[in-house]
């Protein structure tokens, strides 16, 4: 019982999201109840987090009394809206197709028996690997038990544990530890579990509902079969944080464009928010996404009469604002700045030379080889070739737009930054970079090819 | 002769090998090969851990902390390169277990000084350089000193 007891803030965090995104999708008939669920529980973490964060912030400490009031307030006020919203429900999570629901449900579940291969990798290492309890699970703990001392972790004595990193995920795991009132183990590990399902289920179901093809499946079995993807995302990073969250808020940008439904870029928005408060990376991803995410909803709706013109673009913009605000919060009140940062394009110490970016350019290309990627991106790049071109046309443009935007920033900051040793950097961040975006790269080239849509 | 009719006998063909179903077939050869590799891998990590159970390394800076109660801050001597892996990775394993206290690298001056240095006669030698006085070590050789300056006092340090 005390096993079980210890996930209730977990399914607090789900409740809330459900409520939360029963109200913003109630007049969305496409989408199933299994997508709703999924993106849900990814929504109620956040929001979790981010309430968790609020104590520091308010209370200049861990308060579980005000965080718990907080979401009984939040519940409370989220219930009360949807009572008063239920005349105009359309749709009540609805499952209109049993056949449909039926299938998609026992290919999820096919998708959940992957939690005991997933759950062997995570226990092989239960305090995760070693950057996990350097940074992440160390700043956890810390911000659990620290009292009113937590600032201590901006400290620059701290320079090892990137102390500039937003707090989305150990704040995930503070929130996690409520019932146990202890930093246990278990549940960074269960956090890893959660969102590599969270990310496999959502890429199904994303498919699913934008292709209608039951070959979706294959999607997330590519990297889910693949052991060094499992040891990645069991590790306690926040990279699978990061992929879950860039991938949702891509997807719905996607789906609100195909299916021109506004709930999409109210759940786009909350997403990217969440986004920013993950890693560095996630900031920079985010920022792209705003800029690219705001410019395709203007666009799609620019024919369309005033109301359906500028509502879309409106809740996006509302919808990353209520979000984002605590990560812009963090960079302004906490985050003590990148400590390892040098530019190498002023400093006569550490310049930027032609061999640093010969090795970071071979390093792109070799890393997508890497035998522990068993040939998935190779797989990828067929795909590219073996769509003739149309995952690069119409809607889908946007995947290769943010894929090329975002890594230009990327190499533009290995090349720049020279702190570190390039080929150790390399070494030990790159695969990173491409397996938080393997979910968005395996959506993109599986809907150019299953669906109908040109 | 009769006619053949290549187009009647190559039609069907491209229409099942199209490209979609090429990037299927081929993906699916992915999944079977990765499943095969993943069986493998969880078998022989179910192997590993039946022979040698996990234990966190970090357990060595253990049983400190009900001395340490009050400290913010504690110094950390060692006289390895931390900027090798595995003696960084000692030291972030000290930190994540005595968190929320922070591990000052190399300082001294504080109330409560960590020696976990290459041999215990390392560690002994600056404790007499520094005239601290140990009051703890475990059997992994990592000596609790305290400093001189605070033995009468119990200030909180800065």
């Amino acid at each position: 019982m005390k096993h079980i007891i210890i996930y209730i803030p977990f399914l607090i965090s789900l409740l809330s999201g459900m409520l939360l995104v029963s109200i913003c999708t109630r007049k969305n008939q496409d989408m199933s109840f299994f997508m709703k669920t999924f993106l849900a529980a990814g929504i109620g973490l956040g929001l979790s987090a981010q309430i968790t964060y609020l104590s520091f912030l308010f209370l200049n400490q861990l308060n579980l009394f005000f965080i718990m009031l907080f979401h009984a307030g939040m519940l409370f006020t989220l219930f009360i809206i949807k009572l008063l919203l239920k005349n105009d429900s359309l749709s009540e999570f609805p499952i209109k197709n049993i056949s449909f629901a039926l299938l998609s449900g026992t290919l999820l579940v096919v998708l959940f028996l992957f939690i005991y291969p997933l759950w062997q990798y995570a226990k092989f290492y239960p305090h995760g690997g070693w950057d996990a309890w350097q940074v992440w699970n160390f700043k956890a703990k810390f911000l659990h038990l620290s009292g009113d001392t937590w600032t201590n972790l901006f400290k620059p004595m701290m320079w090892r544990t990137s102390p500039h990193y937003p707090l989305l995920l150990p704040l995930i795991n503070v929130w996690g530890w409520a019932m146990s009132n202890q930093p246990v183990s278990v549940i960074p590990l269960a956090t890893s579990i959660i969102f590599t399902i969270l990310t496999a289920g959502l890429l199904f179901l994303g498919l699913l509902q934008n292709t209608k093809s039951y070959f979706s499946t294959f999607a997330p079995l590519t990297f889910l079969t693949l052991p060094f993807y499992n040891i990645i995302a069991t590790s306690q990073y926040c990279d699978i944080v990061l992929s879950f969250y860039l991938f949702a808020s891509l997807l719905c940008l996607h789906s609100f464009l195909l299916s021109n439904q506004p709930s999409y870029t109210a759940l786009a928005g909350f997403f990217i928010g969440f986004l920013s408060f993950t890693k560095p990376e996630g900031s920079i991803a985010a920022g792209i996404l705003f800029l690219l995410g705001g410019s395709a909803i203007f666009l799609h709706s620019k024919n369309k009469a005033w109301p359906q013109k500028r509502s879309p673009l409106l809740v996006f913009c509302l919808a990353v604002l209520a979000t984002a605000a605590l990560t812009v919060a963090f960079q302004l009140v906490h985050s003590p700045g990148n400590q390892t940062y040098v530019n190498g394009l002023f400093s006569s110490e550490k310049p930027v030379t032609f061999l640093r970016l010969n090795i970071i350019f071979s390093f792109l290309w070799r890393e997508l080889a890497n035998p522990h990627w068993n040939k998935i991106w190779g797989l990828l790049g067929v795909g590219i070739i073996l769509s003739k071109g149309r995952c690069f046309l119409g809607k889908r443009a946007i995947f290769p737009l943010f894929i090329f935007i975002y890594m230009f920033i990327v190499t533009a900051y290995y090349i720049i930054n020279t702190n570190f040793e390039i080929i150790w950097w390399l070494n030990v961040t790159l695969f990173r970079i491409y397996f938080s975006l393997l979910p968005v790269f395996t959506y993109w080239i599986f809907e150019s090819l299953l669906s109908r849509h040109k | 002769m009769p006619k053949i009719n290549a187009e009647r006998i190559f039609k069907p063909l491209f229409l099942i090998f199209n490209g979609r179903n090429c990037f299927l077939i081929l993906a699916f050869f992915i999944i079977f090969t990765n499943s095969q590799k993943l069986s493998k891998d969880i078998i022989s990590r179910k192997k590993i851990r039946e022979k040698n159970p996990y234990i966190f390394h970090g357990i060595k800076f253990s049983g400190l902390k009900e001395i340490l109660h009050n400290a913010e801050y504690i110094g950390y001597y060692t006289d390895k390169d931390i900027d090798n892996t595995l003696d960084a990775l000692q030291f972030a394993q000290a930190q994540f277990i005595l968190a929320p206290i922070i591990l000052d690298l190399n300082n001294t001056e504080h109330e409560f000084i960590l020696f976990d240095c290459s041999s215990e006669a390392v560690a002994m030698k600056r404790i007499r350089e520094i005239k601290a006085i140990p009051i703890r070590k475990n059997q992994f050789g990592i000596i609790l000193a305290k400093n001189p300056k605070y033995m009468f006092t119990n200030q909180k340090q800065e």
